[in-house]
């Protein structure tokens, strides 16, 4: 156990040090450096670069000095914290990237989350009985709703949801300038309004999502239904829905598992899409946003973020990983 | 059988590919009717926005994705398996090609593409040459996996048997049992493609004259008045509904292909 | 057998949703008429966010910001209906040779923190002007601003100029000394003072994640309370721009398709103002680059193009067919006796003398006039080559002059025709209008002549003229003009049209006058 979390960590650090390299490399790789592009209009409080941003920008990157060393002054800021200023809104990068943090993350947890334990409930529902009519029904569902893109998804349900029943808003995290007291009821208030904002958003990321969990939930379900210590539980006398429930479930919890950790890593990409649709001001918005702004610093940050955020959730998957199949004896395929 | 639906759809959707000039009733890029008309008998579709018929879109739009599709998932297929075999063979190779797949994968998918062909420029070739450079590395774990996994079996049955590693029974194991992954990739990776190009056409990078089933959508929802429109579903259904058929199309293809087994090392989807 | 209690959880949580999303406090519609609220905010809902407020940080790329900037700040000189009216400047004088005006400040105006302006501020802002320009209209004809006397401030002019009155001294924010005057970098100032201004609205928030700005009644503005106690600007995206007014998440908003009007006349709550058609959709042409230094082939272009034809396409409305002296009809500045080039493609190929070309188009992203221009120069023997880019990418090819044809569509012609120098002088401070090129000596002489030009009679003849050179070269083609469709809510707002546009010709219905009482 002991040397293979020590491989593991090792490999992790390995992959994050290539990670902050490549965050490195990148503005210095592709066409036209930060510094080129002439005014830095975009469609989104585009501020052209005046002499004192341009002097900011070329203090950050450093373009004349030689690669080693802005390397080490790019590690150097990187520890303090500082993230550059932004180009295309007043600030540093690091206050901006706060600001939407929350965001995404609130939105996107709480959705895969959702996700994951109904896709895996109904895709055992669906597993118990293969070939039964649940078992169909859910199939085809889930089939159907993994043929159509996520973006549709998000536009169909903002369709009926906002724009026909008027049950939820159409865009926007929050009602701007709702009441700001802070009591009790101010914040409880609040959060109900977050929480309406992000119905249709999450919902959307639901439905997209669970059908994977579903499927592979059903699959491994099929696979162990009839596992010899299974027979055993029902033999002792035991209902199909408590051998279900605490039997079978945590056996197939290892493939699970992974599969969450994959999906957090695809949709911590994808989210711009259903933040773009439902106007959710989140890190995926403001990528959106930065690069048609040409806002280097802040894509180079998002970079990192979302990189080094898949890395960790992979990294504790991998790590709970291990301690499961410790726990049940079995090996790693 | 499943299969041979999926399979025939497919192969509607080629021929309507290949004959599209044949098979569409209007030259798709030029305005042959009045904008945002219902189906009539001669546009059975209606037409769009700038009175070009639906139905011709259409049918040139599977030329696009179909294109993309295929050649995406032909490089990266085949890149994939490479690499994969590589790593799973060569030794000194497997930790290096391992970290650099993992890097790749730890990579944001559409913010990255968006901002490659924002500054590249939204070319088809562009397009096909990203999606295809972010899609193999998935699919190279795997296989390394599975050449892993039936390089021991075989390694040990043979060296019970002969005493001697047989170079020839590796091959006649892994290779094969390498292919047997192949089915759920193929359809994995075309139902990202087709994704992705609708994605991000949508997005509104989706390459010059995006007359593909994404760029139709694309052009829809750019209209801030669409669902005040009548007529708003001919515009918004056909394409969905194309590219739906397509994704189920290959998702049956694939079921036929390879019996659904419990694996715990499924690609996340690309 | 199999397990019920999973599907019956399901539903639970079903129910509780649907009631918690029906229990929440939505967004209501404000009340509109007899159940409005009277201390309800109205909302305008714009396409984005418009940058930090204030001169130096506000988002040129588009005309919301500006308007957005007068509201919270005054100008020297204003207009309403039907024409420059005084405002901050009570009154003025001019000297006979038109290089200096006296602007008389009007009484009690103060700043949103209650201090007074005074003459000082003014002839500060101008000179603070100088040395850090004001992003939406460039002062350079401004040499000093001096006070003279109690609250007079003397402006002099390097040159006379015809324009000063409506686009410099009715457009040009006046800022206040005791927060500016230290600051040395003024584009990156983000001090809490920054967006103080004497307009009748003060900045009390600005949302960056959401692009929402507030802005409340400032009490004691010199031409009395506001009607309106609270003002609000919201980022909304295209798509939903039209449905917020219908759901009542916003009281006024843009929208440019025409047929807005009657998709929406079965609402019987809100009302569409159409303006006058000062939105502009033209080609930029690189007169420095073949076969377009040619003017036969940009003649031929024109004759080419069915520009009714992508008008009414387009608009959903009647065509408003461009000039070919850019000036658009239905305004003052119009010539009306011009060349102008019919949909003639016999026309286009004797012009073209057989001869194919390629050319190169540089449009939006989300620009339809491409896809209906290829088959019509294709049918002359031009083969367009489009190219969709997005705004940075386009500001960049214009700037570095790599273009041969750019689409680009901006507001800005209704006012001054002095932009009519200002394009091809390289002067426009307009994102969109940028990057056009024109080097014609005697095109070039007539604008600076009409600048200085004070004789309405005389300068109107050299406006003429600039028009007809205009329409002979044709260094751009206008394709159409727009209305701007406002769909609005009339319980909660009441629009207004300006005498030109607002500012320098921007199509708004939200001129201040019309938020006040008198």
């Amino acid at each position: 156990m002991r040397p293979d979390l020590g491989r593991l960590l090792a490999r992790y650090l390995l992959l994050g040090v290539g990670v902050l390299l490549l965050n490195f490399l990148i503005p210095r790789l592709l066409p036209g450096n930060p510094l080129s592009f002439s005014g830095g209009e975009g469609t989104d409080a585009a501020v052209p670069l005046s002499g004192a941003a341009r002097a900011q920008l070329r203090a950050y990157y450093n373009l004349d000095e030689p690669l080693r060393l802005q390397f080490v002054r790019y590690l150097g800021d990187l520890g303090r914290g500082d993230l550059g200023w932004s180009i295309a809104r007043p600030a540093p990068v690091r206050e901006v990237i706060l600001d939407r943090l929350p965001w995404t993350v609130a939105l996107l947890l709480a959705a895969l989350l959702f996700a994951a334990v109904v896709g895996t409930t109904l895709g055992v529902v669906a597993g118990w009985m293969p070939g039964g009519i649940r078992d169909r029904l859910l199939v085809s569902t889930a089939g159907a709703l993994a043929a159509i893109p996520e973006f549709l998804i998000a536009i169909g349900l903002l369709l009926v949801f906002a724009v026909e029943l008027g049950l939820f808003p159409l865009f926007g995290g929050r009602t701007v300038f709702a009441d700001r007291d802070f009591g009790a009821t101010g914040v409880a208030r609040h959060a109900a309004d977050v929480v309406w904002h992000l119905t249709l958003p999450a919902a959307a990321l639901v439905l997209v999502n669970a059908s994977g969990f579903l499927l592979l939930a059903r699959d491994a379900t099929v696979g162990v239904r009839h596992a010899p210590w299974l027979t055993a539980a029902r033999a002792k006398g035991l209902r199909e829905r408590d051998v279900a429930r605490r039997h079978a479930v945590p056996n197939i919890a290892l493939p699970l598992l992974t599969f969450f950790g994959l999906r957090l890593g695809a949709v911590l990409g994808g989210a711009l899409v259903i933040e773009r649709v439902f106007g959710v001001p989140g890190l995926g918005l403001l990528g959106y946003e930065a690069i048609r702004a040409r806002d280097y610093p802040v894509l180079q940050a998002l970079f990192l973020v979302s990189s080094v955020g898949v890395l960790a959730a992979n990294l504790l998957m991998e790590i709970a990983y291990l301690r499961l199949a410790c726990h049940r004896g079995q090996t790693r395929g | 059988m499943l299969f041979w639906l999926g399979c025939g759809l497919l192969a509607v959707f080629a021929a309507v590919a290949v004959l599209a000039p044949v098979l569409a009733p209007h030259n798709s890029r030029l305005p042959t009717g009045r904008p945002l008309a219902p189906p009539t008998r001669d546009h059975l579709l209606g037409t769009n926005d700038l009175g070009q018929d639906v139905l011709s879109q259409v049918i040139f739009g599977a030329r696009s994705t179909l294109t993309v599709a295929g050649v995406v998932t032909g490089v990266s297929t085949a890149l994939g398996w490479l690499v994969g075999l590589v790593a799973g063979f060569v030794r000194w190779t497997e930790a290096p090609l391992m970290a650099g797949t993992d890097l790749l994968l730890a990579l944001p998918n559409l913010p990255l593409t968006l901002l490659v062909l924002t500054l590249l420029g939204a070319s088809q070739r562009n397009l096909i040459a990203v999606l295809a450079l972010l899609s193999w590395p998935a699919f190279a774990r795997i296989v390394r996996g599975v050449v892993l996994q039936t390089r021991s079996a075989a390694f040990v049955e043979a060296s019970r048997a002969l005493g001697a590693p047989d170079l020839h029974i590796i091959r006649r194991h892994v290779l094969p049992a390498t292919l047997d992954v192949l089915p759920t990739k193929l359809v994995l990776t075309v139902r990202f493609a087709i994704f992705a190009e609708a994605t991000l056409a949508f997005l509104g990078v989706g390459g010059n004259g995006a007359m593909g089933w994404g760029g139709m959508l694309y052009w829809a929802f750019s209209d801030p008045l669409l669902f005040l429109r009548p007529g708003w579903p001919w515009l918004v259904l056909p394409p969905t509904l194309a590219t739906a058929a397509l994704v189920v199309a290959t998702v049956w293809i694939g079921s036929g292909l390879a019996p659904v087994r419990p694996s715990a090392g499924r690609p996340a989807g690309r | 057998m199999p397990v019920p209690s999973l599907t019956r959880r399901h539903a639970l949580q079903g129910v509780a949703g649907a009631m918690t999303a029906l229990a929440l406090p939505r967004t209501a519609p404000v009340g509109s008429g007899a159940g409005r609220a009277a201390d309800a905010p109205v909302r305008f809902a714009w396409w984005s966010d418009v940058g930090t407020p204030t001169p130096f940080q506000v988002s040129t790329v588009g005309p919301g910001g500006a308007v957005l900037l007068s509201l919270l700040y005054d100008t020297l000189t204003w207009k309403d209906a039907a024409g420059i009216i005084p405002w901050l400047a009570a009154a003025w004088e001019t000297s006979p040779d038109g290089r200096a005006y006296t602007f008389h400040l009007v009484d009690g105006a103060t700043w949103h923190d209650g201090r007074p302006l005074t003459a000082a501020d003014i002839a500060f802002s101008f000179d603070y002007y100088a040395r850090h320009p004001y992003r939406w209209m460039t002062t350079e004809v401004v040499e000093t601003a001096t006070v003279v006397g109690e609250a007079a401030v003397r402006v002099a002019l390097k040159r006379p100029s015809a324009a000063f009155l409506e686009n410099i001294a009715g457009v040009v924010p006046i800022i206040p000394r005791h927060v500016w005057e230290p600051v040395v970098d003024p584009t990156a100032y983000t001090g809490a003072d920054r967006s103080i201004g004497s307009g009748p609205f003060a900045l009390a928030e600005h949302d960056q994640t959401q692009g929402a700005y507030r802005l409340l009644a400032h009490e004691g503005y010199w031409r009395g309370r506001p009607l309106v106690p609270e003002w609000q600007q919201i980022a909304v995206p295209a798509e939903a721009s039209v449905r917020v007014v219908q759901q009542g998440e916003a009281d006024v908003s843009l929208s440019t398709d025409a047929s807005v009007r009657d998709l929406l006349a079965g609402d019987p709550r809100l009302e569409v103002l159409e303006t006058a058609p000062l939105s502009i959709v033209r080609l930029a042409i690189n007169t420095a680059r073949p076969p377009l230094d040619r003017r036969e082939v940009r003649q031929a272009i024109a004759h080419a193009l069915d520009r009714g034809q992508i008008a009414e396409t387009l608009t959903r409305g009647p065509a408003i067919v461009g000039s070919a002296g850019v000036v658009p009809p239905e305004t003052p500045w119009h010539n009306p006796s011009l060349p102008q080039y019919d949909h003639n493609p016999d026309r286009a190929r004797d012009l073209l003398g057989g001869q194919r070309y390629t050319i190169d188009l540089i449009a939006d992203t989300n620009a339809r006039e491409p896809d209906l221009m290829a088959p019509m120069l294709e049918a002359v023997g031009i083969t367009l080559n489009v190219q969709r880019v997005d705004p940075p990418t386009r500001a960049q090819l214009l700037g570095d002059g790599a273009f041969q044809l750019a689409l680009t569509s901006h507001i800005g012609v209704g006012g001054d025709p002095d932009y009519l120098r200002r394009w091809y002088a390289g002067e426009e401070a307009n994102a969109f209008a940028q990057g056009s090129i024109f080097r014609h000596e005697k095109y070039a002489r007539l604008g600076r002549e009409q600048e200085v030009a004070l004789e309405l009679e005389a300068r109107r003849a050299l406006v003429f003229a600039m028009q007809e050179i205009l329409a002979e070269e044709l260094p751009t083609i206008v394709l159409y003009h727009r209305r701007f469709s406002w769909v609005y809510d009339p319980g909660a707002f009441t629009p207004m049209e300006t005498w030109g546009g607002l500012l320098n010709g921007v199509p708004f219905p939200n001129n201040k006058l019309a938020l006040l009482a008198t």
